[in-house]
């Protein structure tokens, strides 16, 4: 019974098969169109899930990497500035050897006492530098400036850190304190370097020999201090330059990823298309050819 | 044995064959009909005696033909496969309707959806934590929450929608469901009646087939033909139609799910008998994928959207609620409403919205602008516990579970079509076959009329030209 051909069991099946063939054409018509192999989840779920997973990577790598920029920023800020403090430092350091020479007079040694107090004027704004409207050195205060017009510092302890890479994060700059010294209100000569530089100008204005060459041991320690931290800063710009290279890479690999798994081979797509362009131009034909078929054709 | 007698047998044969060019001819005329069985005309040779009695003798060859009747030529087997067929490719093709509409609510991967907003949502929490003072900047975080909120809202809007939608269509189904079987119960009548008086009931008959196709695409019903020539139709075991009698099926709109999705805030949908209130057992066909969407595919998915809600929530205010804004006063607070866990309700809570100030980006011991804890926030989402975890782990169980139900679609619609053309070979009408019964009727056809004009011939030879000897 089933070997019975009626026109309308035929014309059933061959609808479906060419519901198939339009359709396996259409799928790839629009893969082609938009560039893209999956258009829904669904396509293909287990790569859906890890083109996600890669995509979330990847803009987490870019938050990263603005991060990063910001870093860099504080970093490079920090690295002059604390240039131009040992700078400060060393030519504070010349004019307390000049002093030390003996060879000046009451007025020469005013002068040198005013280059000296000037010199603190002008660390004090360095000290006072901005980076992103945020005093350097001032860890995290509000505050808008690091230290007042007198010396103290109004900022607090805290460290500016940013997350620059999965797991790193780097500690962008120090505190005034850490840079400059600790404040002493009862013995300035160990205190910060303002209240070094503002006791040398007194001692030289005094011509107290012993503290000025205890001083200049001073000045040199406050120099050893800011070398420090300017070497350690210096240190993590080229760690952060390294990490930056490093996710670049990550980066470029995970969008390649991202293009492996959503885009289409184009030259492949094009192939396919043809061919199931053919296939189903030879079944529309081969249709025709046997619809048109009757025995009514035979019978005279 | 009369010389008239063949005249009558001849006549038979013309008679017959007419009769037979008739149902061809209906045949040809129905080729394209939706629904009808091809038909033949039953002939039977008359014999000229019944039993004959013992020893009698009786040299009769028959009287012709008669016509018993139009049979029509139906498969009862492959009726019974079809409308089981219908019955699973109606469900299957609902569900995958269903799927692919609660995946278009989610399109990923894309550049627009959510996994892309959770993204950009952890990026200003580091945008803002990098300049904890610019107040610019931690607006355009809340902007963000905000943006992410209401697509997470939007979507839960977009799922319950389907279900609402799922709902109305089901009310449609069942009251179609509902007229058919009356129209079946009609029908069963009016074949009845025409049975009894002996009428050609093949056109009602093909009706009533049309209509309980339709029965099991929409609901996966099963039959039994009744003697009287009567179909009774059954659902899941329990009587639809009985001869001229019909049940009906209602919607029942109320109480909490079946577990595990009791305690959202969703009626449980279901479909019960007319009669007797009790629910139907055994559903297949597109009311049972509808039933399946409204109270287990819809709720699910919605389920899982307010798990990455939820945990999008909890992170973030366990987070936030430790820290404190540019005021140091500002602790304690929650970026969302914490009242709003599910997919529909989250939303930005009032401690921030409108308050950019408030957002807490520094830590506990930290100063004003230490930004350390707007980068551990800004981390959560792509961490393996966070709201982008379980998001991810969403969309692939719904790209699963989606293409499963279009694979399964799929394959039913093939068995479908397979057993309809099955189906329409055996009861469809061959234009090839009918042209040659057509040829074959017409030759008979004439070969009658050819008796009957030798029969006349004999006639005229015996009555006109016999005993005429010598005149």
């Amino acid at each position: 019974m089933i070997n019975r051909v009626t026109s309308s069991s035929s014309s059933t099946l061959m609808l479906a098969d060419l519901g198939d063939a339009q359709r396996a054409l259409t799928d790839i018509q629009r893969q082609v169109a938009s560039g893209k192999r999956m258009q829904r989840a669904s396509d293909s779920p287990a790569e859906a899930v890890a083109t996600l997973d890669h995509r979330g990577h990847l803009r987490r790598a870019e938050q990263l990497d603005r991060n990063s920029d910001s870093a860099t920023q504080w970093l490079e800020a920090s690295d002059r500035t604390n240039q131009t403090v040992i700078d400060q430092l060393n030519q504070a350091r010349s004019l307390v050897v000049q002093a030390q020479s003996g060879a000046n007079d009451a007025s020469s040694r005013t002068a040198i006492a005013n280059q000296l107090l000037a010199l603190r004027q002008s660390m004090l704004g360095t000290a006072n530098s901005t980076v992103m409207g945020r005093p350097l050195y001032g860890g995290t205060t509000a505050a808008t400036t690091a230290y007042d017009a007198a010396g103290a510092y109004l900022g607090d302890g805290g460290a500016v850190t940013l997350p620059v890479n999965e797991g790193v994060s780097l500690q962008v700059t120090r505190t005034g304190p850490e840079v400059f010294g600790t404040y002493n209100a009862t013995t300035p000569t160990s205190g910060d370097a303002f209240q070094l530089l503002s006791s040398l100008a007194a001692s030289v204005q005094a011509n107290d020999v012993s503290a000025i060459s205890a001083g200049l041991t001073q000045i040199d320690g406050a120099t050893t201090r800011v070398q420090g931290v300017q070497v350690e800063l210096g240190s993590r710009l080229s760690q952060l330059e390294q990490l930056r290279s490093a996710g670049a890479v990550h980066r470029d690999e995970l969008s390649a990823s991202i293009s492996q798994l959503e885009d289409v081979d184009v030259a492949e797509a094009a192939i396919t298309l043809k061919t199931r362009e053919a296939s189903y131009q030879a079944a529309l034909q081969v249709t025709a050819r046997i619809i048109q078929q009757s025995l009514m054709d035979f019978l005279r | 044995m009369s010389d008239f007698t063949t005249l009558q047998t001849a006549l038979s044969g013309l008679l017959a064959h007419r009769r037979a060019m008739e149902v061809i001819g209906h045949n040809i005329a129905n080729a394209n009909t939706d629904g009808f069985t091809r038909r033949t005309l039953s002939l039977k040779p008359v014999g000229s005696t019944g039993a004959p009695a013992v020893f009698a003798r009786s040299n009769s060859v028959g009287e012709g033909v008669d016509v018993v009747g139009v049979t029509r030529l139906r498969e009862e087997f492959l009726d019974i496969k079809m409308r089981i067929a219908l019955g699973a490719g109606g469900s299957a093709g609902q569900v995958a309707s269903v799927m692919n509409q609660i995946e278009g609510t989610v399109p990923e991967p894309s550049d627009t959806g959510i996994a892309q907003q959770l993204s950009e949502f952890s990026g200003a929490w580091d945008d803002a934590a990098a300049n904890p003072g610019d107040v610019p900047i931690r607006t355009a975080l809340l902007e963000q929450g905000a943006t992410l909120a209401s697509t997470i809202n939007r979507t839960a809007a977009g799922l319950t929608d389907i279900r609402t939608q799922l709902v109305s269509q089901l009310s449609t189904d069942v009251d179609q469901l509902n007229a058919d079987a009356r129209s079946v119960a009609g029908l069963n009548t009016a074949i009845i009646a025409a049975t009894a008086s002996g009428s050609d009931a093949s056109d009602l008959q093909d009706q009533r087939d049309l209509i309980i196709d339709r029965m099991g695409r929409t609901a996966g019903v099963t039959t039994r033909q009744q003697g009287d020539g009567s179909v009774d139709v059954f659902l899941g075991g329990s009587t639809l139609v009985r001869g001229g009698n019909a049940d009906g099926l209602k919607v029942v709109i109320g109480g909490t799910l079946d577990p595990p999705y009791a305690g959202m805030p969703l009626q449980k949908v279901d479909v019960r008998w007319i009669s007797d209130g009790y629910p139907v057992n055994q559903l297949s066909g597109e009311v049972a994928g509808k039933l399946v969407g409204i109270d287990t595919l819809v709720p699910q998915y919605l389920n899982d959207l307010d798990g990455v809600a939820s945990r999008l929530v909890s992170t973030v205010n366990a987070l936030h609620a430790t820290g404190h804004g540019l005021a140091p006063a500002d602790v304690n607070l929650n970026f969302f409403d914490p009242a709003g866990t599910t997919a529909a309700t989250i939303s930005v809570s009032t401690d921030v919205a409108g308050q950019p100030s408030r957002i807490a980006l520094a830590g506990a011991t930290g100063g004003a602008l230490d930004g350390s804890l707007g980068h551990a926030i800004g981390g959560l989402v792509d961490s393996p516990t966070g709201a982008g975890a379980a998001y991810r782990s969403f969309i692939g169980r719904l790209g699963v579970d989606t293409q499963t139900a279009v694979r399964r679609s799929d394959i039913q619609t093939r068995i479908t079509t397979q057993v309809d053309s099955d189906r329409k070979s055996a009861t469809g009408v061959s234009l090839d076959e009918e042209m040659t019964s057509l040829v074959a009727t017409q030759r008979a056809f004439e070969a009658s009329s050819r008796v009957l004009t030798a029969v006349d011939q004999l006639l005229d030879q015996l009555i006109n030209r016999t005993g005429m000897v010598g005149r």
